[in-house]
């Protein structure tokens, strides 16, 4: 029988455990800040899993009142907690549905922005020469270009899908995350483990997704966590300018209806300032988490 | 006659751990035009005691006991304006590294005008013939004077850090490492500036270091710490050939004495004490090879050991025999 | 040297790849290739006129070809709606973009830096606990919902500024100098400005915090205060002048990423600016309009970008003047 102290050194002993990556993504929580931001989002998805169940009517459903005239601009009431649009929409539905909407576009372009920089980024700092090259000039075009005209663009001539959206987002938004995560590439790639798993004969493939991805995947999420909060906003310009779905209730939706049937001259406040107000709690629970994560990746000296 | 007295000071840091009292006895003066030789490991608390006597200390720090005295006024006791009066006029510090201590954005001659016109009360049409003149007396070409501090090397910013210090005519200078970033050779060539300029304006100096060659070659009085006491001083020549302490024994053993060629190199081994716990008894004691049972328990004071010589140690009566020992290797070999 | 040729090279990389995105983009989507510069409504004379200018009937890579120098000296065709030239158009509402996107910069800046200076100073007080989520928040603010709060209440309901537009109605003006510095402008301009101000504020505020932070605690600060040197030197001579320099880089790079941002914001207050022109064309599927104001809108990014390096190596002595021992 072999005695234990001649099991070779292999790299799958030498590389980092992911228990340990679980662990380093819930730690930013002990921050208050953070911890707000992550009971904000916590609250937002539970209301967008059950947006059918909270939401009173069909958020486009044009609804009367008992005595048959339209239920046009009806102030906050227990009927509609947030009082109706001046076509008879009741506006507390909208703003459940539209949260609906916004997580599923935030979450989406954060996710596929997330995978692209790493992966990019991944390759580029692993691979390096002209690999690179080629890759970060395409980060310099994609820097280059103006990121709402773009996005502008695309639903213009492409269409106002909301995967167009997502598209024109994640075309322009991963370079940041990319540049990142390849500067974490260049340093993790000189340490120990990776020099063992090469000389162990570890194909590069291997080498990069189950060796060094361990290490830079708290920066992506870093990253995907403020691209949330980037994707919310674009979406809701692109809704307001009047390029979004216009069968999809989404909050930037909801202001754009406003602006257009003249809300802000006569005052409806109940109906353009609750979906600015979700925006921006959703957002800046992002940047709240976020930060979190920053202390930990990049720690300040408390002095 | 006397330009300096610290007396019993305690200066404490607030850290993560809890409070951290970084000085605990300091205690010695510097007599008028002399200079004085402050040596000691890293951390033992040298930088911290130099800091404190200029009155800019970190943020997180705080003088707890003790006094300063400066020509008979005490310094700690004086108001916040006062403490400033006194600063860079009378009493200046030469950084360890000038590259860090000067503002990368400005002009050396800017940096000199600030100090001269702000606290000085030069007038612009004698600042510039200052300026020159501050130049000369360190060695540095004048016209250099309005170049950016990146662009001088090592020694050259040294001296821009000397002639900043000198540029109000202070009484007391404290130089903290001034020449330990620079190669041997520019080393000895700074060092002989600084000394010249001191004996030239009868300036007192105070010379924090831990490189005791430094020490022997131009110091007149030596101050020796250790673990944030002040452990022996004295003069020069009586601490440096006839030490009371052995920690300071151990110290004159580690540079190399071309006199003595037979001889070897005798560090002292372990490490000094972590201050963020309570210290019990002599704190040298865990790394001395002479400690008895006493040392552990009792912390010894600061007593005269001879004339004008004063060391911490309960042994001090066998320091004629324990010096003896001392210049054996096997007497430090690891406990 | 060689670095700024390197950028500068960088610079015209991207705008020739986005120049050759536009040209494949206009052509592909509408269908007909010539639908990218022919509209039905055009004359028969300035149809052939196009045709010419842009090489219509020619083969796609001479077309390309074409396109790329008429890039070069602006020739963009002819708006559809306007039946003017493109270039022309844009002439008209890049004066109303630039002032507005300035005026909000320069507000939002001044007031960032100076508190956010401060900020820094209030270091681990209350001002600070209160201060910086309230900053995050703003920030997390969609743009043109801020412009929508700003029009509805000071616009609408106090009746302090007026409702949209960049002039009065019907207002005539000798010159396009004298119209900027109207009065007339300026009252039509505090809102939008005031809208763009309050939204960016955020990033020089916190940029500055940060980076005085980090300044005061060098050793170049510690050594002025061992010189006895005021506060006030020490704080803004010393600490702000270094801490300024990231700050004065920002201020270039959001100048560029604000001429294209400014979209919503031009759209609420209607203000007839380069992104509203842009909003405005591809909703009526003027082409050449919406490919001119895009190309516009990305040179002025790419360039703001690439002085925002020059900056940089002007600014710090320690890049500009070189190592002489």
């Amino acid at each position: 029988m072999a005695d234990a102290s001649e099991v070779p050194l292999t790299a799958a002993r030498l590389r980092p455990r992911f228990d340990g990556a679980v662990r380093l993504l819930l730690a930013p929580f002990r921050d208050s800040l953070a911890a707000a931001g992550a009971l904000i989002y916590a609250t937002f998805v539970t209301i967008a899993l059950l947006a059918d169940v909270i939401a009173p009517y069909d958020p486009l459903e044009i609804l009367f009142r008992p005595d048959g005239n339209l239920a046009s601009s009806m102030p906050a009431g227990w009927q509609h907690p947030l009082g109706t649009t001046n076509l008879g929409r009741d506006i507390f539905s909208q703003l459940v549905i539209g949260t609906r909407a916004a997580l599923v576009v935030g979450l989406t372009a954060a996710v596929v922005v997330a995978l692209i920089g790493t992966v990019v980024g991944l390759v580029s700092g692993y691979f390096g020469g002209w690999i690179d090259a080629v890759l970060m000039r395409l980060a310099d075009v994609a820097l280059g270009i103006p990121f709402l005209p773009f996005v502008i663009l695309i639903a213009g001539l492409l269409g106002p899908r909301t995967s167009n959206v997502i598209v024109g987002i994640a075309l322009l938004l991963w370079p940041n995350t990319a540049r990142v995560i390849r500067s974490q590439v260049l340093t993790v790639r000189e340490r120990a483990f990776v020099e063992a798993a090469r000389v162990t004969g570890a194909s590069h493939t291997r080498i990069m997704f189950v060796h060094v991805a361990p290490n830079i995947l708290p920066l992506s999420f870093l990253y995907g966590s403020i691209a949330v909060g980037w994707a919310i906003l674009t979406e809701a310009s692109i809704a307001f300018l009047g390029f979004g779905p216009s069968d999809r209730v989404s909050w930037g939706y909801m202001l754009q209806d406003a602006y257009a049937s003249q809300a802000l001259s006569r005052g409806d406040y109940n109906w353009f300032v609750p979906p600015g107000l979700c925006i921006v709690l959703v957002v800046v629970a992002g940047f709240f988490i976020s930060r979190g994560y920053e202390e930990i990746l990049f720690p300040k000296l408390k002095d | 006659m006397v330009i300096l007295t610290l007396e019993d000071l305690r200066v404490e840091y607030d850290a993560d751990a809890g409070k951290v009292r970084a000085v605990d006895r300091g205690t010695f003066s510097v007599p008028h035009g002399k200079v004085v030789g402050l040596v000691g490991e890293s951390g033992c608390g040298k930088t911290t005691l130099a800091r404190a006597v200029i009155g800019v200390m970190a943020r997180n720090a705080r003088i707890t006991h003790g006094q300063i005295r400066f020509e008979g006024r005490d310094l700690i006791a004086a108001g916040v304006s006062d403490q400033r009066a006194v600063r860079w006029r009378e009493i200046a510090f030469i950084p360890q590294s000038a590259m860090n201590a000067l503002d990368p954005v400005y002009r050396v001659s800017t940096q000199l005008r600030e100090v001269l016109v702000e606290r000085g009360g030069y007038k612009s049409a004698n600042v510039a013939a200052r300026i020159d003149e501050l130049f000369r007396m360190v060695g540095l070409d004048p016209r250099r004077q309005r170049d950016f501090p990146h662009q001088f090397s090592g020694g050259m910013r040294q001296r821009v850090g000397i002639a900043l210090a000198l540029a109000l005519q202070p009484k007391l200078l404290i130089a903290d490492e001034p020449v330990t970033a620079l190669d041997v050779i520019v080393q000895r060539q700074v060092l002989d500036t600084l000394v010249d300029l001191q004996k030239r304006f009868a300036l007192s100096l105070i010379l924090v270091t831990h490189d005791i060659s430094v020490v022997a070659y131009v110091c007149d009085r030596i101050v020796v710490m250790y673990a944030g006491q002040v452990i022996e001083t004295g003069t020069a020549a009586e601490v440096l050939e006839r030490p009371f302490h052995p920690y300071t024994m151990g110290l004159t053993n580690a540079f190399p004495d071309l006199t003595r060629a037979t001889d070897q190199l005798v560090p002292i081994p372990g490490s000094p004490p972590d201050l963020s716990e309570a210290q019990v008894g002599c704190r040298f004691a865990k790394r001395c090879p002479f400690a008895i049972a006493h040392c552990r328990s009792h912390d010894p004071p600061l007593t005269a050991v001879a004339e004008d010589h004063q060391a911490s140690c309960w042994r001090a009566g066998d320091a004629q025999k324990l010096r003896l020992e001392a210049r054996e290797a096997r007497t430090w070999s690891p406990l | 040297m060689r670095l700024i040729l390197t950028r500068l090279a960088q610079m015209l990389f991207v705008l020739w790849v986005v120049a050759t995105l536009l040209f494949y983009m206009f052509r592909l989507m509408p269908g007909d290739p010539t639908a990218a510069y022919i509209d039905s409504t055009f004359t028969e004379d300035q149809i052939q006129q196009l045709r010419r200018t842009f090489g219509l009937d020619r083969p796609l890579h001479e077309q390309y070809v074409i396109y790329l120098g008429n890039l070069l000296v602006g020739e963009f065709g002819d708006s559809f709606h306007h039946r003017r030239p493109v270039l022309e158009v844009l002439g008209g509402v890049l004066p109303n973009t630039i002032v507005l996107t300035l005026s909000g910069l320069l507000v939002a800046y001044a007031f960032g830096t100076l508190v956010g200076a401060w900020l820094a100073w209030k270091r681990g007080t209350w001002v600070e606990a209160i201060t910086i989520p309230t900053v995050l928040t703003l920030r997390a603010a969609p743009e043109f919902w801020l412009g929508m709060v700003l029009l509805a209440i000071f616009g609408f309901k106090l009746g302090w500024f007026p409702s949209g537009g960049a002039n009065s109605p019907g207002a005539i003006f000798p010159s396009e100098w004298s119209r900027l510095i109207s009065k007339d402008f300026l009252w039509h301009l505090v809102l939008p400005a005031a809208t763009l101000a309050l939204y960016l504020q955020g990033l020089p505020l916190l940029l500055m915090r940060s980076n005085m932070l980090d300044v005061m605690g060098e050793d170049f600060i510690t050594m002025a205060r061992m010189k006895g040197l005021s506060s006030w030197s020490i704080v803004m001579r010393h600490g702000a002048r270094n801490a300024l320099l990231p700050v004065a880089t920002a201020f270039a790079l959001g100048f560029g990423a604000s001429i294209g941002g400014n979209v919503v914001v031009e759209t609420v207050f209607s203000w007839p600016g380069l992104g509203k022109l842009l909003v405005n064309s591809v909703a009526a599927s003027d082409y050449p309009v919406a490919q001119g104001a895009f190309f516009l809108i990305t040179v002025v990014l790419v360039s703001m970008n690439f002085i925002a390096d020059l900056l940089y190596s002007v600014l710090d002595p320690r890049v500009s003047h070189g190592r002489r021992i």
